[in-house]
Order: C-alpha cells, then structure tokens, then sequence
C-alpha cells in the first residue's frame, strides 16, 4: 500500500507538472498568437499606407513638325498596365537639325529603347553604358552625317532616375519652380566654364554664334551619357516635362509654371496652344510628355 | 571663388587637409558695407595652423580671430562625420534619400558617396533646390557638379552678381 501510495503521489506531481506546462504553453501559444496578428495587421495597415502615399504618373504628350519638311523628333512611353513593378519610362529624342537621317536616328533610338524595356530601375549605370554602346553603334553606321538628342526619366515609386545626351530638356516643376534638371550639352557650359575659371562674367559666352552647337549627342562615338547615379525623390504635385528644344525655344523653361496647375492634359494642351500662338515662322519640330504625380490615384 | 563682377572679392575660403582630417572654414565678406574691408587672414592662419586642435578649440580661436558680424562656417570632416558651425547665411546642404537636406550645426554621420554643398547667401540666390540636387547626383566630380551650378547662375546673371563662394564634396571610400 505504501508503494502504491508513493507512487500515486509521484504521479500526481508529474501530472501537476505536465499540466502546469500545457497551461503555460497554452497562456504562451495565446499570447504570442495575439502579438503576431497584431502585427500582422500592423504590417497591413503600412503596406495600406504605403500603397496610398505611392504616387502615381498622369502621362500626355504632344508631338508636332512644326514649319519643318519632316518629323525628326520621336518619342516612347512605356506601358501603364505593368507601373508598379516596372516604373515608367519616357523619352523624347531629337534628331540633329541639317544633317541627314536625323529622323531615321531618332526613331532607331526610341525603338531600341522600347526593346531594352523593362529596364532595371537600379541599374543606371548599366542602362547608361547600354546607351553609350547604341550611341556607338549609330555612329558605325551613320559616320557623324546623323545624329539625335535623348533626354528620359525612369519614375518608380515615388523617385525617378534620369539620362540624356545632347540638348532636350528634363524640366521639374515644382512649388511654383521651373528647373531644368539635366546640363545642357552644347559649346555654351564650355565657354561659360573657360570664363568663369579665369575669374571673368561670361557675356561673351551668350553672344558666340557657336554657342548653340552641341558638344555630345547620339550617334557620336563614345558619348558622356548624363545619368543620375542615385534617384532624385518626388513628391505629391509635382509635374516632369520631357520635350525637345522646339518646346523650350518657344516656351522658355521658367515660362511653364503658369500652365502646371490641373492635369497633364490640361498642361500639355496648354503648352502646345502657347507654341502655336508664337507663331513662329521657322517653328522647329515640337515633342513634350508631361508627367503630373498625385497620391494615390490611378489614372 | 568668383568676384561675381564685382571690384573685389570680398569673401574667403581657409581650409587644411592632413588625412583623415579635412577642416574647412568659409568666410563671408561681401555683405559687410563697402570701404570696411573685413580682413579674414587671421582666421586663415588659425585653420592652417590648427590641425591637429580639437574642433572647439580651433571654434573659440576663429571666433576671436575673425573680424566681427562676419558670416562664416566652420567644419570639420574626418573618416565618418562631419561637424559643423555655421554663422550667418552660408548653409550646407547634403544629398540623402534622394533629397537635398540642410545639414544641421553639430556632428552628423557620413556614408560613401555621400555630397555636400555649402555656399554663400549669393550663391544660392540664383539655383533652386531640386537644380542643386539634379547637378550632385549627375556628377563624376566636385568640379562637373560646380562646372554645371555656375553654368545655371552665369544663364540667370552672366555672373555678375557679386561674389560668388562655394565648396563641394564627394565622400569616397578607401575600400
């Protein structure tokens, strides 16, 4: 009976003990079960949050010849459908005035680039030797009797990376600003540079008639492709407008905020009406995507 | 450093670089009436002489060295911060998450790669933030970045604006 006794207490203290760990097991099971879904849903909202601060690009564009015989300028925008995984990507390119293919030039480089999409948005330095290596190749084909201005913007989520050779314009505007975000490549930064390095103003810069010439550009053999070696930030209202340099010469760049408020639509009509009613007699060919961000509205 | 136009170049830049220890300060002249001439070569000789001084004794010493209601900024970049006193209207900025951020008065940490601006009132006047950012980020070099940023004031004012005073910097790692 004793033995018995013994180990009936054993048994109850084992079973005290198995029970007191499935208890504790229990109150822990529940409350790591109560932590996590609260994190879960934590998780959820930012994820929500962050879908609702993703800005989103509204795309127009215009794209005209102007007084001149043919289109030399082309342009690309990548589809909308695949926006969240891919960004977008817009370009606008130019061919060169006065010398021959320009217009074959442009559209060889939009499409090229059409085939290159979708291009890794944290890639810029590939994508801009990419660029440099199709530069290269329109040079081997074309010997310098062609070539094109290229001026892109790859937005995604909320930043954008930019490139461009040549000319053409990458405007931002933003808070009542116009910038011209990328440097123009032509003979003027040469001379301004040459005369502020020697301590001098530069207004002989802005009266050489050479001034205008274009220093690097698509199709020239091993091109400095301008590149944004980290992406710049953008933020709610803010408006990108690509074009070639027949929109800037009759719209100066400062000159665009008046047509930024209301969409993209409104601001590319508007940019084009103000180009038409300039009239001007030798109006150059005229291409513009204007890019409207807003939080979160899908267009 | 450029007259702007102007007679003379009123503003200063002192700095001193043993490695890692680069102490830079940048003198503002060119708002101080004509005819007094502020006269910063004693400042100047405090950062070629102060090295190896502590970044506050080398404060104290400019403090009292430097002609009074002059605008200036101090600072001081080792391998992984740069610190900083600012007097006046010389603001240094710093590219960060794809913004252009003023960089506070005080110690803040630094990465490869990382691009400081800091530059005069004058300076300024004539570029607006994102033309800073989009000339930092599309650089190779402190001098492409300052090339194209008085490229953009020589379109707004052929560089006659006065003194123009500026220094860059490109954050490189040995590694």
């Amino acid at each position: 009976m004793d033995d018995i006794g013994l180990l009936s207490t054993r048994v109850k203290i084992i079973a005290a003990a198995a029970l007191f760990a499935v208890v504790i097991t229990i109150v822990c099971f529940l409350a790591f079960y109560r932590y996590y879904r609260r994190k879960g849903s934590e998780i959820a909202d930012s994820l929500e949050r962050e879908r609702d601060e993703l800005l989103y690009p509204e795309v127009a564009y215009f794209s005209e010849i102007g007084k001149r015989e043919s289109q030399q300028d082309a342009f690309y925008i990548s589809p909308m459908e695949n926006y969240r995984r891919n960004g977008i990507v817009l370009l606008v390119t130019d061919g060169m005035g006065g010398l021959k293919y320009g217009d074959e030039i442009s559209s060889e480089i939009a499409e090229s680039i059409e085939n290159m999409y979708p291009l890794s948005f944290h890639a810029a330095e590939m994508i801009s030797d990419e660029l440099r290596r199709m530069s290269n190749s329109i040079y081997e084909k074309y010997r310098l009797q062609g070539g094109a201005t290229l001026a892109m913007v790859h937005i995604s989520g909320n930043y954008m990376n930019f490139y461009s050779s040549g000319d053409s314009d990458i405007i931002l505007i933003r808070g009542g600003e116009a910038t011209r975000l990328n440097p123009r490549q032509n003979y003027l930064s040469t001379l301004v540079g040459k005369l502020s390095k020697s301590g001098r103003t530069t207004y002989e810069a802005y009266v050489d008639k050479k001034s205008r010439a274009l220093i690097d550009f698509m199709g020239n053999s091993n091109p400095k492709i301008i590149y944004t070696t980290r992406p710049i930030r953008l933020t709610d209202d803010d408006v990108v407008v690509i074009c070639s340099d027949g929109v800037t010469d009759a719209v100066p760049c400062k000159s665009m905020v008046q047509f930024s408020d209301g969409s993209a639509k409104r601001c590319a009509q508007q940019i084009k009406r103000s180009i038409i009613m300039k009239k001007h007699p030798r109006q150059d060919n005229y291409t513009g995507i204007v890019i409207k961000l807003s939080r979160g509205i899908i267009n | 450093m450029h007259n702007g136009g102007a007679d003379n170049y009123a503003d200063n830049i002192f700095h001193n670089y043993i490695g890692p220890l680069l102490t830079v300060l940048i003198c503002c002249g060119s708002n101080i009436p004509e005819g007094e001439n502020p006269s910063f070569d004693a400042a100047g000789s405090v950062i070629s002489a102060g090295i190896k001084k502590a970044f506050d004794d080398i404060s104290d010493a400019v403090s009292k060295s430097i002609p009074a209601d002059s605008e200036y900024l101090l600072m001081r970049i080792s391998d992984k911060a740069v610190k900083i006193e600012r007097h006046g209207s010389i603001i240094p900025y710093i590219v960060k998450g794809g913004e252009l951020r003023v960089l506070p008065n005080g110690v803040f940490g630094l990465e490869n790669d990382d691009r400081i601006i800091c530059g005069s009132k004058n300076f300024y006047d004539n570029l607006s933030v994102p033309a800073i950012l989009a000339d930092a980020v599309t650089a190779m070099s402190c001098e492409e970045w300052m090339d194209n940023l008085i490229c953009r004031i020589s379109d707004s004012n052929m560089l006659s604006c006065g003194n123009l005073t500026a220094v860059n910097f490109i954050v490189r790692s040995d590694d």
